[in-house]
Order: structure tokens, then sequence, then C-alpha cells
């Protein structure tokens, strides 16, 4: 442990298990002053801890730490620490795919478990947020779901971000899917953070992460094909795709497969044939909720036979 | 109703105000309740637990009726209360295994031929039994909940991702992303040789 602790808060005290912060620290070293503290105190826990690191080497990190009484040496050998880079993760296969980082997290609380350790302690650095890799739009989404992580109970994570790379309103976005926020060199809940409601519905794609639709390896276009095919993209990225589209064969020969299969579904709509008792008995149920007295009666049940309105 | 509505101890000026209610919910509802059978058919892909879910719907629908405006989109209202109960009785329960198949389903001979909308609206030769290809039909039965219930509602209901991601209470990125994966296994499974599928 660093001799004097900066953080005082009790929320900064622990390993932050089942907490979702978003540091927006002015420097990296008042990143790392929050994770060396954490960090200790999620090894002392027998915690397994993993760091994903971008700007941040392994030495680096090693050495940030160890100036801030945390040493890692011994558990980076032993495995209960790791280091993973952006590019074997985040940026996997060159893209950001939020589903498959979803799937990360999940696999990695499960291995912790399964190692017998007590939870998942783990930090990761977003400075290459900015940089427009394909997958970015759906940024926000991810950081949503992971508050939904069936496992985070067990798992605390905290996203390393660089704000003099970011415009002020995605960092208002970002506060809006953190329920925690490190700023000022105090951890606090995000007063912004949203849940509940139509709250996952708001969350935004930010189509100004990704590279233009046109710029993008046909490989990485088949998810916008399938929304613009929907006629779901927004202006700008439809006629990015439109473009693509007319001077891809290829890619051409995609979206008429989507068109042909969502006209293939379309067809199923089929208004079902409904029994005559259905009406009858949705009326009588209508009728119970007016007149709870009768309910249970002749309303209840499905069926209902005996309803004739 | 007006039986009800006295049992109930409403008065008069109750009374008049829950008729003008029912009566105004029962014909928004009359004019969905194929569409809403139709769909809850594909996606409990069961006739019975297609007419409870229907029912529980309106049922649900009816409580909540004061938190409609008027004027707004009561399909999508109503939609998303079906979703809400389809999911929340997923969740209850296990998913039940399969006891009446597309086919198995009554045609409109068996059901006495009952049809709230209007004769003349009805799509020519609709019967379950004559859907079309059977292979995209099995592919979409055999999808998850999580893809097949947003390609549902995309390619077969026509709602917008917006009002999908309201439904399913998911972020649009992730609507997006599940009718994409979703019409990626479809492809696969509907294009596969029906003897190496079996």
């Amino acid at each position: 442990m660093s001799a004097i602790d900066p953080f005082p808060s009790p929320l900064n005290a622990d390993a932050g298990l089942g907490r979702h912060t978003a540091s927006f620290a002015e420097s990296a070293d008042d990143q790392f002053d929050l994770l060396a503290p954490t960090f200790s105190a999620a090894l002392a826990q027998g915690c397994r801890c993993l760091f994903i690191g971008h700007r941040t080497t392994p030495a680096g990190l090693r050495d940030s730490l160890a100036r801030r009484g945390c040493g890692i040496e011994e558990p980076l050998a032993s495995g209960q620490f790791r280091f993973l880079t952006a590019e074997d993760t985040y940026l996997h296969g060159g893209c950001f795919d939020a589903d498959r980082m979803l799937d990360l997290w999940v696999e990695a609380a499960a291995s912790a478990r399964a190692e017998g350790c007590s939870g998942l302690c783990a930090s990761g650095e977003v400075t290459w947020l900015h940089q427009r890799n394909p997958g970015s739009d759906r940024w926000l989404e991810y950081e949503y779901r992971i508050n939904e992580l069936e496992a985070l109970p067990e798992v605390g994570v905290t996203c390393l971000y660089d704000t003099t790379t970011l415009p002020v309103w995605l960092v208002r976005e970002l506060r809006k899917v953190h329920p925690f926020v490190h700023t000022n060199r105090t951890v606090t809940a995000s007063a912004e953070f949203a849940s509940g409601g139509d709250s996952a519905a708001e969350v935004p794609l930010v189509e100004d992460l990704e590279p233009a639709a046109d710029q993008l390896p046909c490989a990485q276009l088949q998810l916008l094909l399938s929304a613009y095919v929907d006629g779901q993209l927004v202006r700008r990225r439809r006629d990015e795709v439109a473009r693509h589209l007319s001077a891809c064969n290829h890619c051409a020969a995609e979206a008429e497969s989507y068109r042909a299969l969502k006209s293939g579904l379309a067809s199923l709509r089929v208004p079902a044939q409904a029994g005559p008792d259905l009406w009858d008995t949705v009326r009588a149920r209508l009728r119970d909720v007016l007149d709870p007295s009768l309910a249970g009666g002749e309303g209840a049940g499905r069926g209902g036979e005996e309803h004739r309105s | 109703m007006v039986h009800a509505c006295h049992a109930a101890g409403l008065g008069p000026t109750e009374l008049t105000s829950a008729s003008t209610t029912q009566a105004a919910f029962e014909a928004l509802a009359l004019q969905y309740l194929s569409d809403l059978m139709g769909s809850a058919l594909r996606m409990t892909r069961n006739w019975e637990e297609a007419q409870d879910l229907t029912q529980d719907t309106l049922v649900r629908a009816f409580r909540g009726f004061k938190g409609f405006q008027p004027g707004t989109n009561f399909k999508a209202w109503v939609f998303r209360i079906m979703v809400n109960t389809y999911i929340n009785s997923q969740r209850r329960s296990a998913r039940r295994p399969r006891t009446v198949s597309w086919e198995d389903v009554p045609g409109e001979s068996e059901t006495g031929g009952f049809d709230p909308l209007a004769e003349g609206s009805r799509p020519e030769g609709t019967t379950l039994a004559n859907l079309p290809d059977e292979r995209l039909k099995r592919a979409l039965d055999d999808l998850p909940d999580e893809f097949r219930v947003p390609v549902l509602l995309c390619d077969v209901e026509e709602f917008p991702y917006k009002d999908i991601a309201r439904m399913l209470g998911i972020p649009l990125g992730t609507v997006r992303s599940r009718i994409f994966r979703g019409r990626q296994r479809l492809r696969e499974a509907s294009t596969q040789d029906p003897a190496s599928a079996s």
C-alpha cells in the first residue's frame, strides 16, 4: 500500500467489486493513484487482477504500481495478475465488437471463479477510443451493458479514459452509462447515471467514433448492411453505405440477400385466425378488471366458451 | 358491462367513464387482435400459449390504459406490453417443449372461421399451414429468443429499431446487432441442405 492513501473515501479502500467506474482523471498519474490501492486490496483478497493496456506497457504498469506500493511481480508470475493489450481484447481483429468484449468479461469472471479467486478486479485503458476504429460506435452500448452483467457483483471494472482526446458531449454520455466516476482524485456515484425505464433504449450509437462506412473493410460493413436494408441508418451513414454498394459487387449481393431474407420473413406476417372465444374471453376478463368481485369467476382463465357478451 | 359496473359500486358518472374507457380500449384492441394473436403465435410457437399471451397482454394493457396517450402509436404500446409479458413468462419458467407445431395449429375451419377483422381485409390463403418457405420458418423457430424476437419485431412486425429497443429494454446498438446476428444464422440455416440439417 502507498504510504499516504490519497483516497480516504471507503469507495476507494477496497477492491471495487460490484463497481463499474469511469476514470476521467486529469492525468495517468492520477489514474495509477486510484489503481494501486484498488489492486493492492484485490490481491490481498485473493482476487484475479487484470489490466488491459493501450498506452501502458507491462513494465510501465509494474513500475507505476510499484512506486505506489503495489508490487505485482509475483502476482504476474503466478498468474493472479494478468496483463493484456487493447489489441488482444477491445480491438481484436482490428475492430471493436461489443458482444465479443462482454463475452470476454463473462469468461474472465468465470475463469477467476473456477480457479478459486474471490473475484475479478479489472481495469482497461480506453485511450484508443478517439481513433475511430470500426465498431466503436457501439462503445456506449457496451459500457451500459457491463452494468447488466450477472457476474458484476464479483467483478470490479475501472475504465481509464483520456478526456483530453474526447469531446465534452461524449464524456457527458459516458457519465450516464457508468454508475461511478473517478475525477478530481475521488470516486463518487455518478449523478448522471441512468438506469431503468427507457434508459437502455436511450443509449445512443456514436457514429462519430467510427470510420466512414465507405472506408470500412467489407467484412466489417456487414452489420451496417443489415441496418441499411432496414432503413435504420442515419442519413450520413446511409449515403456512405450506398456509395460503397455502388462500387462493390460483393456487398451489393450481400445487401440483396438481406433484402430477400427480409422479404421471406415479411411473408410470415399472417394475422392468426383466432378462435371464436378469444375476444369473448378478453372482454370478460376486462369486465373482471372493472369489477374484481367477478374475478376468478366466469371471466377468469382461458378458453372462455362460457363467455358470451 | 353495465351490470358489472353496478356490481362494482360505481355511480352514474364513474359508470359512464368506465364504460367509455372500456369502449375506447375495446375499439383499439379489436383492431389489433389478429395482429397480436399472430405475433403471439410466432413468439410462443404454441396455439394455447399464444391465446393466453394475447389475453394477458390485453388485460395488462387495459389496466395500464390510463398511461396510453391518445393519438400516439397504440400498436407499438400494446406490442411492448406483449413482448414484456412474453419475456417475463419465459424468465419465470424454463421454456417448455413445443407441443404443437405450426402445422398442427387449427386452420380456419377448425376454429369456426372467427376473424375479428373485416372479412375482406384478411390476406388470401393465410392459414398457418401454408406459410411460405418451410426451411426459413423452421430456422426462425430454432433461433434462440435473444435473436428471434428482435428479428420478428423488425422483419415480421415491421417496427423500427427505436421501438424494438424500448420494447425489449435494450440499447439501439444491441437491437441492430441481434437482428444482424439473427439474420446471419437464418441465412445459414435456411440455405442448409435439409438432409444435413436434420
